[in-house]
């Protein structure tokens, strides 16, 4: 991996959503990038999301996942815009009675900063960690 | 693009063909292609080729070198390479070759693809699809892959335009009742309902199986040539009258617009530059790997109305409909040959533009299609505006 990747995953460890944002322009950046794609300034820095959104498209997936995620299916992945304006793919947790059933589309989500499943221990990010969304607690 | 036509196309059968081989499918279309031209391997002077997804080495080899000693071209061939843009690649590499023939780089041109998806072990295939167009540090340890690409475009489509289950399996169908009349395609002997396909299995909500593609083997080849050698040779052509294209994004989790990506822009491009619209176009193929990824493309063009992408393809597409669409069966019923399911639609305009459809799928007086293509993560949206050129039919 290289440093942007390694400084997001140890953002996700700690439990933190990071988002980078431009020291320049002041703009937030997401996915992390190398340089910021609206002034193309390099002064980037990252910093912790307010960790509140909206779902704007999302699946279950109960056959065909990869190989190294194939033990974890069923599973859920979601499309999050952040308040902040940026956007990224998460998992989502599973309701109580462990299906998706609750989630729609433009319904507002939460960053969960204690995923309920481990990364795969196998395959091409082996151990690597990925954000996780729920919905907000009445 | 003003000097180049298409004068032949050769294809194989899509589907299982174990005992066929990715050389020898390669070496096979390029003949039946130069066939279909009445040319000569040795007419040819330069070879563009189309990726294949089923081998890493099958592509590391440098094949583009390989195929012009296979066809006996050695030191006969001016330029070899290869073009790589996903499920678009063939309008890509149709950009490319044009450009060199109008250019006056290139005189004849064969545009190979062979993809041996169909007899590869499907596991392997999964995980190795799984990283087009998904980025390794921000979406791969999420499990995001192929079908999932799919299945979120399908969600936020259905969500935005009220389009229901039926309705998606409808264009299914009507891409099935084309592929019962194509005798190349995978699913040519299998009929097939809308209850049949909300009855098969959840793979990735809202896909169902039957609305996920089907991995495939196949192969097309194409040759270009300017108009004037064209005539020369008495040919038969198909004319380029304009392309639009637009790169949206990478990471499908950073498209703002899932339910529009970049096909309004590459569609008002591609209007602009061709000189008539999308009501003059009498025949579509549209890239479906997905239903909504056809829908999606349909409204963009402007060939339905917004929002009506899947009520206009279920009713209106197929045999008999107003706008013939997708008439090989597309990706989802003439089966997914990875960048080579563009390929086949591609050809299968240019056979319908040239009347060499066969008695069965064959539309009559078709003069002019639209060959729209994306690839990836629906990264991008190409369209291509083909007209019949000229020669006795």
């Amino acid at each position: 991996m290289n440093r942007l990747a390694e400084a997001y995953d140890a953002g996700l460890r700690d439990g933190k959503l990071l988002i980078q944002q431009c020291e320049a322009c002041g703009k937030p950046i997401m996915y992390p990038r190398w340089r910021c794609p609206q002034c193309f300034s390099d002064a980037l820095s990252f910093r912790e999301a307010q960790g509140t959104g909206t779902l704007y498209s999302f699946t279950v997936q109960y056959h065909t996942a990869p190989t190294a995620f194939a033990a974890q299916q069923p599973y859920a992945l979601g499309i999050v815009r952040l308040t902040e304006g940026v956007q990224l793919l998460g998992r989502l947790v599973a309701n109580e009675d462990g299906g998706w059933s609750d989630y729609r589309c433009d319904t507002a989500v939460e960053f969960c900063p204690a995923p309920p499943e481990p990364p795969p221990a196998e395959g091409p990010t082996a151990g690597r960690p990925c954000a996780w969304f729920w919905l907000p607690k009445a | 693009m003003d000097n180049a036509v298409f004068v032949g196309v050769g294809e194989l059968p899509s589907g299982r063909y174990p005992d066929r081989s990715f050389m020898g499918d390669l070496v096979e279309v390029a003949h039946r292609a130069l066939d279909d031209a009445g040319l000569s391997p040795r007419d040819v002077d330069t070879i563009v080729l189309i990726p294949c997804l089923h081998s890493f080495i099958d592509q590391a080899d440098l094949v583009f070198s390989r195929v012009v000693e296979e066809l006996g071209l050695s030191k006969q061939v001016k330029s070899q390479f290869m073009v790589h843009s996903g499920g678009s690649t063939s309008d890509n590499a149709v950009r490319a070759a044009g450009s060199l023939l109008s250019a006056g780089e290139a005189e004849t041109v064969l545009i190979l693809q062979a993809e041996r998806w169909g007899s590869a072990p499907v596991e392997a295939m999964i995980d190795a699809l799984s990283f087009n167009g998904i980025p390794l540090e921000w979406e791969i340890p999420a499990g995001q892959n192929f079908n999932a690409i799919g299945a979120l475009i399908s969600a936020r489509y259905m969500h935005e335009t009220g389009s229901t289950p039926e309705e998606m399996a409808g264009i299914c169908v009507a891409l099935r009742r084309w592929a019962n009349l194509n005798p190349n395609a995978m699913y040519r002997d299998k009929l097939l309902t809308v209850e049949q396909v909300l009855a098969s299995r959840m793979v990735c909500e809202p896909l169902h199986a039957m609305e996920c593609p089907m991995m495939a083997d196949g192969a097309v080849g194409l040759v270009m040539t300017t108009p004037d050698l064209a005539a020369r040779r008495d040919q038969e052509s198909v004319r380029i009258t304009g392309t639009g294209g637009c790169v949206s994004h990478y990471s499908l989790g950073q498209e703002t617009d899932l339910a529009r990506l970049g096909w309004p822009k590459a569609a008002e491009m591609a209007y602009e530059a061709s000189g008539w619209g999308p009501e003059d176009v009498q025949l579509a193929e549209v890239y479906d790997s997905y239903a909504a990824v056809m829908a999606i493309a349909f409204e963009g063009l402007g060939l339905c109305k917004p929002g009506d992408g899947a009520r206009f393809i279920g009713g209106e597409t197929s045999p008999g409909g107003s706008l013939p669409a997708n008439t090989n069966g597309g990706l989802l019923s003439a089966g997914h040959t990875g960048v080579g399911g563009g390929t086949a639609l591609l050809a299968e305009g240019v056979r319908q533009l040239l009347g060499r459809a066969g008695p069965d799928r064959q539309l009559p007086d078709v003069q002019r299609a639209l060959i729209g293509g994306t690839g990836g993560s629906y990264m991008d949206a190409q369209v291509m505006m083909l007209e019949r050129a000229g020669g006795a039919r």
